[in-house]
């Protein structure tokens, strides 16, 4: 599996985790406004609701998909070492919280009143994610 | 969240915004990442002053992997 992500990323295994996971922090922000919009709290005159919430759930699916690439490298390539232990906890985290808020919105709607708390913890976990690893590696941090 | 009629160009506006962000964030990212790597990024020496090559160093003190054998 290894030697396969090497293959697939011509090496560059940092530079290409760190190029997907800015996209999807970049995106998560996008999120944020296209839910306030879609919840009433923000509205501009060029954006209506129904269509903010729409692009809301696109684009959050773009997130996922990226998050799972970003995961699956991560544990096939890193594992988990003694290094980065605070990453390691934050995307761990991450992917449980993302897990249940899927399935909240797929399959347990009853629990719907805990999708903005799911929502805002999926960011601050992402964001959590990315700084420790991809904003470090961008910082100059190696 | 409402249950309107979605206005077509507003979805497909607020749909390109999201893929400019993209856009934007790979241009700014990779431009970020070549910023000071100058080196032959072939070179398993594991020399070099760019962060590609600092990353390189810190992978392979981290996993011992890789790179020319230590000198005696």
């Amino acid at each position: 599996m290894e030697q396969l992500i090497d293959d697939l990323t011509f090496g560059n295994v940092y530079e290409v985790k760190t190029v997907l996971a800015s996209v999807a922090a970049a995106l998560a922000v996008y999120q944020l406004l296209l839910i306030a919009v879609g919840y009433g709290k923000l509205r501009p005159r060029f954006l209506a609701s129904p269509a903010a919430s729409l692009t809301h759930r696109a684009s959050g699916d773009v997130i996922v998909v990226l998050v799972a690439i970003v995961a699956l490298t991560c544990l096939a390539h890193f594992g988990f070492d003694d290094h980065g232990r605070l990453h390691q906890v934050t995307g761990a985290l991450l992917i449980a919280v993302f897990a249940f808020k899927i399935a909240v919105i797929r399959w347990w709607h009853g629990l719907g009143r805990l999708l903005p708390l799911l929502g805002t913890c999926v960011f601050v976990l992402l964001a959590l994610t990315w700084l420790t690893s991809a904003g470090h590696f961008l910082g100059g941090g190696g | 969240m409402d249950r309107e009629r979605i206005a077509p160009r507003q979805l497909l506006g607020s749909i390109l915004v999201a893929l400019a962000i993209v856009a934007i964030v790979i241009v700014v990212v990779v431009a970020r990442l070549g910023t000071g790597t100058g080196e032959n990024r072939h070179d398993d020496s594991g020399g070099g002053k760019g962060k590609v090559a600092a990353s390189e160093r810190r992978r392979r003190r981290l996993t011992g992997r890789g790179g020319a054998p230590p000198r005696p």
